[in-house]
């Protein structure tokens, strides 16, 4: 970024209306992390008593690989959604904060959560596609046999 | 607005902040977009299930009754359903992402205070629109489980 551009950024400032959405979106990411939380743990159980419950032998090599990585591809997926969501909540936290006590630093700092955050997202959605498509094969060829 | 709330007009982004808040937004655009695209193929795929299974069963696909037909079709509808629900979530979800980056991006570039908080705005809807979306999957799941021990 040049010099000129950097100067002219530091004429942006936060009025009240943003302030209230920061604030808003501090709430509702509170509510994000625990729902997301509860949702992510639920699923996690409910794939791991499927799988310790039935173990078939698969003779289709696509169903060995598919339901061998399963497992780890849920729980890959279920820990960078709860990243996610840690690094929306200390945004969120970072902002409440910095509106509260006027505190400039923090609430410039704030924003790499985000960026963090995003990251984690797209793991998220890398691993969301690879189930999909991984289902949708799956029943393709169940309904095929 | 109260007035209590007039000291935050001291907060300002400055160089590093912007930086910061410039490449979020750049990830943001990438994710908003790659979770439209993917979206778009969940409603694509959803078009296809229906039709492939259609195609399945109107050729017999080694189905054996009436009773097993219907409950296919409805097995294929549900599908479709589903997954043109999941599309159309993940576009509208990304959707205001899409917003936050566009116009914070906006907002970087013009200087203009009033775009980054509708840029601010986006990013609110956004955490809204899962937080709900949230509530209601563990309400479904809730439901699922009494109704399993109903049976």
């Amino acid at each position: 970024m040049d010099t000129e551009n950097k100067d002219d950024l530091f004429s942006i400032r936060l009025n009240n209306e943003g302030a209230a959405h920061l604030l808003r979106f501090a709430k509702q990411v509170k509510v994000f992390m625990i729902a997301g939380i509860a949702l992510t743990v639920i699923i996690l159980v409910r794939d791991l008593i499927a799988l310790l419950r039935d173990r078939p032998a698969y003779s289709d090599s696509f169903f060995r690989i598919f339901f061998s990585i399963y497992p780890y591809l849920s729980l890959a997926t279920a820990i960078a959604f709860i990243l996610q969501l840690i690094y929306y909540q200390r945004l969120g936290k970072a902002v409440k904060y910095a509106i509260e006590y006027s505190d400039e630093a923090g609430f410039n700092k704030a924003f790499e959560s985000l960026v963090k955050g995003i990251w984690f997202a797209f793991l998220v959605t890398g691993f969301s596609f690879l189930f999909v498509i991984g289902d949708l094969v799956v029943i393709i060829k169940l309904w095929n046999k | 607005m109260d007035q209590e709330n007039q000291p935050l007009f001291g907060l300002s982004i400055d160089g590093q902040a912007a930086s910061t808040i410039s490449s979020s937004v750049q990830w943001a655009r990438i994710l908003a977009i790659c979770g439209i695209v993917f979206g778009g193929v969940f409603v694509l795929l959803g078009i296809f299930f229906k039709t492939f299974m259609s195609k399945t069963m109107s050729m017999g696909g080694g189905l054996e009754s009436d009773t097993v037909d219907k409950n296919a079709a409805l097995g294929a509808g549900i599908g479709m359903v589903i997954y043109i629900l999941m599309g159309a979530l993940a576009i509208l979800g990304n959707t205001f992402l899409l917003n936050y980056a566009n116009k914070t991006s906006r907002a970087l570039k013009t200087n203009d205070s009033a775009m980054l908080n509708s840029g601010f705005a986006g990013l609110r809807n956004y955490c809204a629109f899962w937080a709900v979306i949230m509530i209601l999957c563990l309400l479904l799941f809730l439901l699922s489980i009494v109704t399993m021990g109903l049976m």
